[in-house]
C-alpha cells in the first residue's frame, strides 16, 4: 500500500520562501509599479523604468513592502516599514493607546531580566519566562526593552550581559541600523511619474497591517491586522472619510478580496482553532446599498474548503469566488481517492470544480491570479519556476514557462489586461520580467534593467539539481 | 546542590508546588547552608519585585483590550460543533491512514501517482527517514518538458 497522498500537501508546508507580489499593473495597464532590489519603481508597458519612488518627506529608512492601485490610476496604497531611532519620534507617529501599552511595560523590564538571570545559565532562561506571552505582549516587551535601553543603556546592558547570549542582545540594541519599526499604510499620489504627496492612513508599532486593498468603488480600505496571538489575523476596514475602523472578522486566513461592487468582502477562515485545515468561505457586507456602513451584517457561508496548502482565493469580475481545496466529501470513505488540490468556483448557490486534468495543477496549489475578465487564471508554485494559465471554463491548461531545474518561483504573476500576463521567467539564466500575450507570444520587459534588480524574483537552489545553470545573476 | 536545582526548588516552593516532604527538605537545606539561604532570599526578592510590578500595573498581565465579538464568529459558533466533528473526521482519517501505512508497509519508498506527461510541477514521493523519524516528503527531481 502506498502512503496516503493526504500527507503530501501537509508536509509540503515546510518553512520556506514563497511567491510574493512584486508587480502591480495600473487599472488602465499603461504603467506598473515594480518592486526591485533598490525599491519601488514605475515602468511603462515597454519596460521603460522610472526612478525609485520616494516619499519627499521621508527619503530614508523606508522600505515599501507592497502596493495596491486605486481605481483612478493616479494613486496607490502602499504598505511600508518605517524605522526610527528614538522614542520621541515613535511617540509622534503611533496611536496614544500603543504609546501607553509600551510605556506601562517599562517597569517590568528590569525585574524580568533579573529573574531570567536568576534562573541560571540555561540558554532558554528568558524564553522560559516569556514563552507564555502572546505575540502582541512579546512585541510590547521587546519595544519596552529598547525604550529602557534608550533611557538607561548602561543598566540594561548590565542586566542583559548577565544572561546567556546577552552579548547578542546588546549588539542588536547597539546596532546603528536598528530601531523601532513602525508599520504604516500610506496613500501615494502620483504626478508625472513622481510622488507628489504621501498621506498616512494607519500606523502601528504593535499590530502590523498587511494586504491593504481599497474597495473598487468606495473610500474604504480593507487590510489584515495581526491579532493578539501569533498567526491570528483580523480582517479590518478603515473608512477613509471619517477615519473609523471596524473589525469585520477575527482569526481569518490570509485569503480575502472585495466583491466587484466594492461593498462586501469575501474571506476564508478556519472553522476551528489554529492550524485547522477545514475552512469556510464567507461573504460579509461592509457597506449598505446607500454606501454607508452596513449595520449588524451577518456573513454568508459560500462553501467549505479543505485547505492543506496556503489559503488562496480571488473574487472574479462576475462575483464568483475562485478558491483552492482538496476535492473531498466528508466523511471520506475512499482513503485512496485522488487528493490533489483543485480549483473551485463558488457563487453562493453552488460550488463547481474547474475541470483541469490530473497533473495540470501543482500539488502545492496556493498561488494563482485570475485575469481581470475572470476567464483565465495564472498558476505558479513555490517549488519550481513553472508558470501556467488555466481557462476556467474548460480547464484547458497552457504552460507558459517550463520548470528549470533548481529554480523556484518567488514572484506572483500579474495581469496587465485580460489578454496579457507578466511573470518572472528565466532569460539566459537571469530572472526577468516577461510579458505574455495570448495572441502574440512573450517579450522581455526588463531587458534594460540591471540584472541584480530582479535577481530575487526567482531563487536558485543548487541542491535541487545535479548540474548548476550556466550562469547566475 | 547545583544553583539551577536550587532556583527551581525555590520557585516551585514559592508557587506552592512542592510536596510537603520536599518543602521540608528544602527548608532543612537552606537552614544548613547560609549561602543557599542568601541566594534563595535574593531570588524571592526578585520574584516579589516582579509580582509587585504586575500588581501595580495590571495592564501588564492583561491580554489585550477585548475587541467586539465579530459577527462572523457569532455565526461560526452555531455551526462550530458540526465543523469540529467534520474536522475531527478528516484529520483522524488522515492520521489513521498514515499510521496504518507507516506500520504495515514493507517498502521504504513509494511514489505518488504519475502526473500526465508534460506536467512541469514538482513531484514528490514519501520516504522513510533514515534517522527513524517517520515518513518524510522527498522532492523528485524533475526533467523539464515543453508542451
Amino acid at each position: 500500500m502506498k502512503p496516503s497522498r493526504w500527507l503530501l500537501p501537509i508536509l509540503l508546508l515546510a518553512a520556506g520562501c514563497y511567491p510574493e507580489e512584486r508587480v502591480w499593473w495600473s487599472p488602465k495597464g499603461d504603467q506598473a509599479l515594480v518592486l526591485l532590489a533598490d525599491g519601488l519603481h514605475l515602468t511603462d508597458s515597454d519596460g521603460r523604468l522610472g526612478e525609485v519612488l520616494t516619499d519627499p518627506a521621508l527619503p530614508k529608512d523606508v522600505s515599501i513592502k507592497s502596493a495596491h492601485w486605486l481605481s483612478s490610476g493616479e494613486a496607490f496604497v502602499a504598505r511600508r516599514m518605517l524605522r526610527v531611532h528614538s522614542w520621541e519620534e515613535v511617540r509622534a507617529r503611533i496611536p496614544a493607546t500603543e504609546i501607553r501599552e509600551i510605556e506601562v511595560s517599562l517597569p517590568l523590564v528590569a525585574p524580568l531580566l533579573q529573574t531570567a538571570a536568576q534562573l541560571g545559565s540555561e540558554p532558554g532562561a528568558l524564553d522560559a519566562l516569556t514563552g507564555g506571552l502572546t505575540e502582541r505582549q512579546a512585541t510590547r516587551l521587546a519595544n519596552a526593552v529598547r525604550l529602557l535601553f534608550e533611557r538607561e543603556p548602561e543598566r540594561v546592558e548590565r542586566l542583559l550581559l548577565a544572561l546567556p547570549k546577552g552579548l547578542d542582545w546588546v549588539a542588536s540594541l547597539r546596532d546603528s541600523g536598528a530601531g523601532y519599526e513602525i508599520d504604516e499604510l500610506c496613500q501615494y499620489t502620483l504626478e508625472a511619474g513622481r510622488v507628489s504627496r504621501v498621506h498616512s492612513l494607519r500606523r502601528s508599532l504593535l499590530r502590523p497591517a498587511s494586504q491593504p486593498r481599497m474597495s473598487p468603488h468606495h473610500p474604504v480600505l480593507a487590510c489584515l491586522v495581526a491579532g493578539e496571538r501569533e498567526g491570528d489575523l483580523d480582517l479590518q476596514v478603515l473608512h477613509l472619510q471619517d477615519g473609523t475602523t471596524r473589525t469585520m472578522a477575527q482569526k481569518v486566513s490570509e485569503a480575502y478580496g472585495w466583491t466587484p461592487d466594492g461593498r462586501s468582502l469575501v474571506f476564508l477562515a478556519p472553522l476551528g482553532g489554529e492550524g485547522e485545515k477545514l475552512q469556510s468561505l464567507h461573504r460579509i457586507d461592509v457597506l449598505g446599498d446607500n454606501g454607508v456602513p452596513a449595520t449588524s451584517s451577518q456573513p454568508q457561508t459560500l462553501a467549505t474548503a479543505l485547505v492543506l496548502n496556503r489559503s488562496a482565493l480571488q473574487v472574479l469580475s462576475d462575483g464568483r469566488v475562485l478558491f483552492a481545496s482538496l476535492p473531498v466529501t466528508l466523511p471520506a470513505t475512499e482513503p485512496d481517492a485522488e487528493f490533489a488540490p483543485r480549483l473551485f468556483l463558488a457563487d453562493g448557490r453552488s460550488v463547481k470544480a474547474v475541470p483541469t486534468a490530473a497533473g495540470d495543477l501543482p500539488t502545492n496549489l496556493g498561488w494563482f491570479v485570475a485575469s481581470p475578465d475572470g476567464r483565465r487564471v495564472a498558476v505558479v508554485e513555490s517549488e519550481t519556476d513553472a508558470v501556467a494559465v488555466v481557462e476556467l471554463a474548460t480547464g484547458a491548461t497552457r504552460i507558459l514557462s517550463p520548470a528549470h531545474p533548481g529554480w523556484q518561483c518567488r514572484t506572483l504573476p500579474a495581469w496587465r489586461s485580460s489578454e496579457e500576463l507578466s511573470y518572472a521567467g528565466l532569460t539566459d539564466d537571469v530572472p526577468s520580467l516577461l510579458l505574455w500575450r495570448s495572441d502574440a507570444g512573450t517579450r522581455r520587459l526588463s531587458a534594460d534593467w540591471p540584472a541584480e534588480s530582479t535577481a530575487s524574483w526567482l531563487e536558485y537552489h543548487k541542491e535541487e539539481t545535479s548540474s548548476p545553470p550556466a550562469k547566475q545573476p | 546542590m547545583k544553583p539551577e536545582s536550587l532556583h527551581a526548588l525555590v520557585i516551585d516552593h514559592h508557587l506552592g508546588e512542592l510536596p510537603p516532604e520536599a518543602a521540608e527538605l528544602l527548608e532543612h537545606h537552606l537552614s544548613a547552608h547560609p549561602a543557599a539561604r542568601a541566594e534563595a532570599d535574593r531570588l524571592l526578592a526578585t520574584l516579589e519585585l516582579t509580582r509587585a510590578t504586575v500588581m501595580k500595573h495590571p495592564e501588564l498581565a492583561r491580554d489585550s483590550t477585548p475587541l467586539p465579538a465579530p459577527s462572523s464568529q457569532r455565526l461560526w459558533r452555531t455551526s462550530r460543533l458540526l465543523a469540529r466533528v467534520a474536522a475531527a473526521l478528516a484529520l483522524a482519517g488522515l492520521a489513521g491512514f498514515g499510521g496504518y501505512f507507516a506500520g504495515r508497509s514493507d517498502s521504504p519508498t513509494a511514489t505518488t501517482s504519475a502526473p500526465r506527461p508534460g506536467s512541469p510541477w514538482a513531484r514528490y514521493r514519501m520516504a522513510l527517514d533514515p534517522a527513524g523519524a517517520g515518513w518524510q516528503v522527498v522532492r523528485v527531481e524533475t526533467t523539464p518538458h515543453l508542451r
